[in-house]
């Protein structure tokens, strides 16, 4: 029996470690706002509790703010903007809100009209622009095709200073990429408080900057059809990540499902792509690029990628075959077994 | 042992009003249970630092059987020493119970090979025996007991309590097997 | 002790250090679950706690059940009832979140396989 006691002793020190490595603070913090009609996820690494909750509720005032500035639907400088076309006025846009209209600009044009900014009644139309949709019938093809015969475009805005006005009463601003813009902004934030190592993700639409004490951050790519991860990613330095997916807003009807990717050419829920995935320099061009090319689809995705600058993308198709650039396959990892038919491909 | 099956048992609790041939091997195996039945009982008395983890000093006695006896009669005397232990603790048919047995036989089921190929002494034997008792009773524990998670964070705790119990057990066999003679000679 | 018995010895405790590693070095079980309202905190439960909690938001009452080491949205206000659809949470990061009611439930661990995910 005197076995029995060095084995307490073992058992004692082995717990005592145990417990000494729960009480250390974790270096990874984080915390969840909801704001912007999403969820919006911030990681910090390596800085104290205390410091990571006073940014955390900086952030969580800035975000409401930005949703308050930037709405597209309620009272805001946008809202009054959109109202102001419909009644040919001139309205006043903020710094930020010119910054991503001219950005707009620029992926409409790159993208030949598949990204376009200006089809806000189109998006309220089908019900898009509420945070959750109820199920219920479609607009009927009727109202869809007065509103595209009035063809709403970003051209149709004149900017003047800090002025806008348009020419044509149907457009209404409904930015793609004003996720992304809010992160840009946010991971900003953080790096003028000293936070360098973070990650912010707002609705899928994700910015890491730094590493996780010279550990890359690790980051999920959701399985479009199923639970779960698609495939992972490591990224370290400051790099973005967005994902588009026929998953994320939709309604059904009768059996059919209708989301909240609306392609301006029909008017309709864009078909043939499930999800698109994109690897960006900014949060702001992964956010934008992913619905153009989810409209683009498997005939021009890759060309469209390409005008936009992106070279890391993977595209889904409806029967979960995938669609991989070389640059962002070199580096993706599968996380579902079996692994999904991988075709990769270059722009051509 | 060949017929004695009963008569063994039988021997072992005492019953003597039934006259059967009883073999010398029968005795043997009765006497080596007897002890390992009397230090199974001793232990089990004895509280654990954690449910699972004991010195079995009782599976010394099934190694000694198994070096000077061979697998057949190591292999009765373990299975003696879980049936009637379980039946003197009240234990009989219950989880304890269940878990013991699981991990008697898998030590015995590794035992066998492991005996036979000859290469291994005591200790190695002792140590063998010791991880693979601890790791059936895990697997049971977890798959149909307690199918928690949270028992995973145990398992390397009792690996190691296994292979430190098992390597002491060794020892002590190796010790044993030199010097003493066992109570059948 | 022969040769095959040293070499069992030295095997059995290298064998340990993996799982020692495996088991340890990495998070074992999320322990705790973490509910926020319009991002304050309001309940933060044990997983193994079975209880139910009614947690009031500007929609109404999102009801949470915590069972057997899994948490999840029983009943919430709003259209679409995203967050009982997400179903039983618990992976550390799992999550499930009612946005009319503003609440939002995530299972919270030390190691998260992912850091963040794209979706």
């Amino acid at each position: 029996m005197r076995l029995r006691k060095p084995l307490h002793g073992l058992l004692a020190m082995l717990l005592a470690c145990l417990l000494a490595a729960c009480e250390k603070p974790d270096p990874l913090q984080t915390t969840r706002i909801l704001a912007m009609g999403t969820v919006i996820d911030i990681t910090t690494w390596g800085v104290s509790p205390r410091d990571a909750r006073a940014a955390f509720e900086d952030l969580q005032t800035l975000f409401q703010r930005w949703h308050q500035e930037w709405h597209a639907w309620l009272d805001s400088p946008l809202s009054r903007a959109n109202q102001a076309f419909a009644e040919g006025r001139e309205a006043t846009l903020t710094p930020d809100l010119l910054t991503m209209l001219e950005h707009a600009r620029a992926a409409a044009h790159a993208s030949e009209g598949l990204f376009n900014p200006a089809i806000g009644r189109l998006i309220e139309l089908w019900g898009f622009h509420a945070d959750e949709r109820p199920d219920g019938p479609p607009p009927s093809q009727a109202a869809i095709m007065e509103l595209l015969r009035k063809q709403p475009s970003v051209d149709d805005i004149i900017v003047d200073g800090d002025r806008v006005r348009s020419t044509n009463p149907a457009v209404a601003l409904d930015f793609g990429g004003l996720k992304g813009y809010a992160v840009d902004r946010a991971i900003d934030y953080l790096r003028a408080h000293g936070i360098q190592n973070a990650i912010v993700n707002a609705g899928g639409n994700l910015r890491a900057i730094g590493s996780k004490g010279g550990q890359p951050w690790r980051i999920g790519i959701r399985n479009p059809r199923g639970p779960g991860v698609l495939a992972s990613i490591e990224l370290s330095g400051d790099e973005s990540v967005a994902t588009s997916g026929d998953y994320e807003r939709f309604f059904e009807w009768h059996g059919v499902r209708y989301h909240h990717i609306l392609d301006p050419r029909s008017g309709f829920p864009s078909i043939g792509t499930t999800a698109v995935t994109v690897l960006a320099p900014t949060a702001e061009l992964a956010d934008i690029a992913g619905k153009p090319l989810m409209i683009a689809g498997p005939a021009k995705w890759l060309e469209l990628a390409h005008r936009l600058g992106i070279t890391q993308a993977l595209r889904v198709d409806e029967s979960g075959r995938v669609e991989i650039t070389p640059a962002l396959s070199a580096r993706l990892k599968w996380e579902i077994e079996p692994a999904p038919p991988v075709e990769v491909t270059a722009a051509p | 042992m060949r017929g004695g099956d009963v008569n063994g048992i039988r021997q072992a609790a005492g019953a003597r009003e039934l006259e059967l041939p009883v073999s010398a091997e029968d005795r043997l195996v009765a006497r080596y249970a007897a002890l390992a039945i009397a230090i199974h009982l001793i232990e089990a008395t004895l509280p654990s630092p954690l449910p699972g983890i004991k010195p079995g000093l009782a599976n010394v006695v099934v190694q000694l059987v198994l070096a000077r006896h061979g697998w057949r009669a190591a292999a009765w005397v373990a299975v003696l020493r879980v049936l009637v232990s379980s039946l003197l603790l009240g234990t009989f048919l219950s989880p304890t119970f269940l878990l013991s047995a699981a991990g008697a036989a898998s030590a015995l089921l590794v035992l066998a090979p492991a005996h036979a190929c000859g290469r291994f002494g005591p200790v190695g034997l002792s140590l063998l025996a010791a991880q693979a008792h601890m790791a059936a009773q895990f697997t049971l524990a977890y798959t149909l007991l307690i199918p928690h998670a949270a028992l995973l964070a145990l398992l390397p705790v009792l690996m190691t309590a296994a292979v430190v119990t098992g390597l002491a057990g060794g020892i002590i066999s190796e010790a044993v097997q030199r010097t003493a003679t066992g109570p059948g000679r | 002790m022969t040769t095959a018995d040293r070499c069992l010895i030295a095997l059995s405790f290298a064998a340990l250090v993996p799982l020692y590693v495996q088991l340890w070095g990495r998070d074992t079980q999320p322990q705790e679950a973490r509910v926020t309202v319009d991002g304050q905190e309001v309940l933060r439960v044990s997983l193994f706690e079975n209880h139910r909690y009614d947690v009031k938001g500007p929609a109404g009452v999102t009801v949470v059940e915590v069972a057997d080491g899994r948490v999840r949205c029983v009943s919430s206000p709003g259209p679409r009832h995203l967050c009982e659809r997400a179903g039983w949470l618990s992976a550390s990061g799992d999550s499930a979140v009612n946005l009319p009611n503003r609440v939002s439930i995530e299972v919270l661990g030390r190691d998260r396989r992912f850091d963040s995910v794209s979706y």
